[in-house]
């Protein structure tokens, strides 16, 4: 992780190089799983399958995203943007 | 880049009480994002809301919050504004609550055109309460109180805030996190009453009961309705039944301009009101 | 010395009393009799810089002054009967989020529409038990105009020492009744403010019981930020279910008014000194009962009596007193008898109690009190 990016406490990050068209580029994946209630929604909002629902003993419905793919990220955003409890970051 | 939501939540209140994969809190969000954009100060800014699941986001946002009785947040909201003209208030609401108990406190606030901005999180349904029919259960749709699926017909939320009165009316939904920001930031900037309406999954209450238990296939179910503005204008009344049509119910000046406006405020409320102080207070 | 003398109705004393008490906003509906209220409210308050709005409804009204006082702002509203009714709502909020407000309700007969423009004092029971769960009660009964503005800067004063919302209580008669009065020196009033905070923001509990029953409160805007709910919650603001601390604060909160009762407390006592009848009256009922009993007094009847200017708390040391000491208290009042029913358990057979229950919107002649006098001599 670089130096300018610092996740909030509880995070846990995946970084990747990756290509967004043709421009090379870094991309730094945060996930809070302690808050993640495993809605799936990144899952199913990202268009490069980055996000993969795994089982996990957690107070909600035993079910988890980790990052399965972060190579293949675009940095849409869209998994950030649409995540409802503040449990992804883009960097 | 990241987006720094820390700053405005109050973090020893996250994760908060919605369900797993609530749109409440896409919405949410979105609003703090429009806040970023427009610079709003937290001590200058009061969030107040009624009572409800979507009532219950101020209390996580880290700012002066108001969480009154069911329905009557716009009513608060009004006497704040009132006080403090110069500062910035948002009402949170879902669909329950700002139009069927707090539907005259809706009208009213629309067409004094007082400066704040209501966010009304419409899930066509009583979350909290255990999934009773809203103002906007659609036709045919089953609730805990229409077992046998429901014949009470919807509020469209936009058009009656547009024909209220209000002077920027956007509808979009959590599918578009982006455009719901976007309208946000509008209302924000609108020197008058603003409401946007998000469209919101409800998948544990409304959902549930009709055959989309999960987030996934409730936000679905709002994409698939989805019709934009411009496209439903030439559409058929009939192909528009249960639609979902989003965008921004007042952008044009022609618009102000039609005959169904004649009434509507020349001047935002506040503004008009300290003309009157100035005119009568004691030298 | 030149006199500050001039010509008054009560409702127009109701709000030169709030202006001169500091209040700056007015939100409210109309409904006879209280409008007038509204209507010099909403003449004078952009004379002093302070804002007026006529809500769509009276839930709305009460809504706003309870959103305008958490904005820095000491805040009225004025309703009557059935306003008060609709009220309820948003007042039981304004005791469980402490929120200073004044609520004046100008009486009219009920229930339901009942007898708009007529005299009543049909809700006493309504001020004290209107909204659901319990909390602290104060309410004002003034019976002359004087007292309307006296009573007046108190209600705003008690809502800001104990950070709750107070009742005004006026009949009908005492609101639409217009007469010379002097009122007193502006510089000698004495104005009361909510206590604010000493700390800084991040050591801030909005409800706080470090300094007392009554926390320290900071205005919306100042930069505390803080939370404001109408579920239980705790000292930060927050919804708890604790059962502990539910228990705590619903305590605390009657506390605040119970373990001052004695400044709070405020009634007359008229000829009461060799008194073995007392008539226990408030309002306009009790200028009837002063000539009653002057004129009884001409017939060597020892009567005298307890006229109420705060009707809640009742001052129930005194009446247990009495109740031991007179052979008969007369209780005249513009209702079915809401306050002779509570004396009468306080009586529990030891004197008795009689009533005179005018409700035809009529006020109670002076006869039909001596009348009642002279029957129980």
């Amino acid at each position: 992780m670089s130096e300018k990016i610092k996740l909030p406490d509880g995070f846990r990050s995946w970084e990747a190089d990756v290509k967004i068209g043709k421009k090379e580029d870094k991309v730094t994946i945060g996930h809070w799983a302690e808050g993640c209630k495993g809605c799936a929604i990144c899952v199913d909002v990202c268009p490069k399958k980055v996000w993969k629902l795994i089982e996990a003993k957690n107070k909600w419905n035993g079910q988890l995203v980790i990052v399965d793919k972060p190579d293949a990220c675009i940095k849409c955003m869209l998994c950030e943007i649409h995540c409802p409890d503040f449990c992804i970051k883009i960097f | 880049m990241a987006f720094d939501y820390e700053k405005y939540l109050r973090m020893d209140k996250i994760p908060h009480l919605w369900c797993p994969g609530c749109g409440i809190g896409v919405v949410l969000k979105a609003m703090l994002r429009a806040m970023e954009n427009v610079n709003w100060e937290r001590n200058d800014t009061a969030f107040v809301s009624g009572i409800g699941c979507t009532s219950r986001a101020p209390g996580y946002i880290d700012c002066n919050t108001l969480h009154t009785t069911h329905g009557r947040g716009l009513t608060f909201a009004t006497g704040i504004k009132m006080a403090q003209p110069d500062k910035n208030l948002v009402i949170f609401s879902g669909d329950g609550d700002a139009t069927a108990i707090g539907g005259n406190h809706f009208i009213h606030a629309c067409r004094r055109n007082i400066d704040m901005t209501l966010i009304v999180v419409n899930n066509n349904i009583y979350g909290m309460t255990g999934g009773q029919h809203s103002p906007t259960t659609p036709i045919g749709f089953k609730a805990s109180t229409t077992i046998y699926g429901n014949v009470d017909p919807s509020f469209d939320i936009c058009l009656l805030a547009r024909a209220a009165g209000a002077t920027y009316v956007a509808r979009s939904t959590v599918n578009k996190g982006r455009t719901l920001e976007q309208y946000i930031q509008r209302g924000f900037e609108n020197k008058g009453f603003s409401v946007i309406e998000a469209v919101s999954n409800c998948h544990t209450q409304f959902g549930r009961k009709n055959n989309m238990s999960d987030p996934i296939s409730s936000r679905k179910w709002i994409e698939d309705r989805e019709i934009p503005l411009a496209k439903a204008r030439d559409m058929k009344a009939e192909d528009l039944k249960n639609m979902v049509i989003t965008g921004e119910f007042i952008t044009e000046k022609s618009d102000l301009e039609r005959w169904e406006n004649y009434n509507r405020a020349e001047k935002e409320y506040t503004e008009a009101y300290s003309d009157i102080i100035k005119k009568v207070k004691k030298k | 010395m030149k006199k500050n003398i001039k010509f008054y109705s009560g409702a127009e004393l109701v709000a030169k009393a709030a202006i001169d008490a500091g209040c700056r906003f007015f939100g409210g509906y109309p409904i006879t009799p209280s409008s007038e209220i509204a209507e010099h409210m909403a003449k004078e308050l952009p004379k002093v810089g302070g804002t007026f709005i006529q809500m769509e409804d009276e839930i709305a009204a009460m809504g706003s002054v309870i959103g305008a006082s958490l904005a820095g702002k000491k805040s009225l509203t004025a309703t009557s009967g059935p306003g008060f009714s609709l009220k309820q709502e948003n007042l039981g909020y304004a005791y469980m989020a402490e929120v200073p407000v004044v609520i004046c309700n100008v009486m009219r007969g009920g229930p339901s529409t009942g007898l708009p423009t007529a005299l009543a004092q049909a809700d006493i029971m309504q001020a004290k038990w209107g909204t659901h769960g319990d909390h602290p009660v104060i309410a004002l009964t003034p019976a002359y105009l004087e007292e309307v503005y006296e009573l007046t800067i108190k209600a705003f004063n008690y809502s800001e020492i104990y950070r709750i919302p107070v009742i005004l209580l006026l009949d009908e008669l005492i609101a639409h009744l217009s007469t010379a009065i002097e009122l007193p020196d502006k510089d000698l009033l004495v104005i009361k403010d909510r206590r604010k905070p000493t700390v800084t923001p991040d050591k801030y509990f909005p409800y706080d019981t470090a300094y007392g029953d009554v926390p320290p409160m900071a205005n919306f805007f100042e930069g505390y930020r803080y939370h404001v709910t109408g579920l239980s919650h705790n000292k930060t603001g927050f919804p708890t279910t604790d059962p502990d601390l539910v228990q705590a604060d619903q305590e605390r909160h009657l506390r605040k008014v119970n373990a001052n009762k004695g400044k709070i407390i405020d009634f007359e006592s008229y000829k009461m000194k060799d008194a073995d009848i007392v008539v226990f009256a408030y309002g306009s009922t009790s200028r009837a009962a002063r000539v009653a009993i002057d004129n009884a007094r001409k017939l060597d009847i020892k009567v005298g009596m307890v006229r109420l200017r705060v009707i809640w708390p009742l001052p129930e040391a005194e009446i247990l007193k009495l109740c031991s000491k007179v052979k008969a208290i007369i209780v005249p009042e513009m209702n079915m008898g809401q306050l002779s029913n509570v004396i009468e358990k306080y009586a529990a057979d030891r004197t008795k109690i009689v009533r005179i229950n005018h409700v035809g919107g009529v006020p109670i002649h002076p006869s039909n009190i001596l009348d009642v006098i002279k029957e129980v001599r």
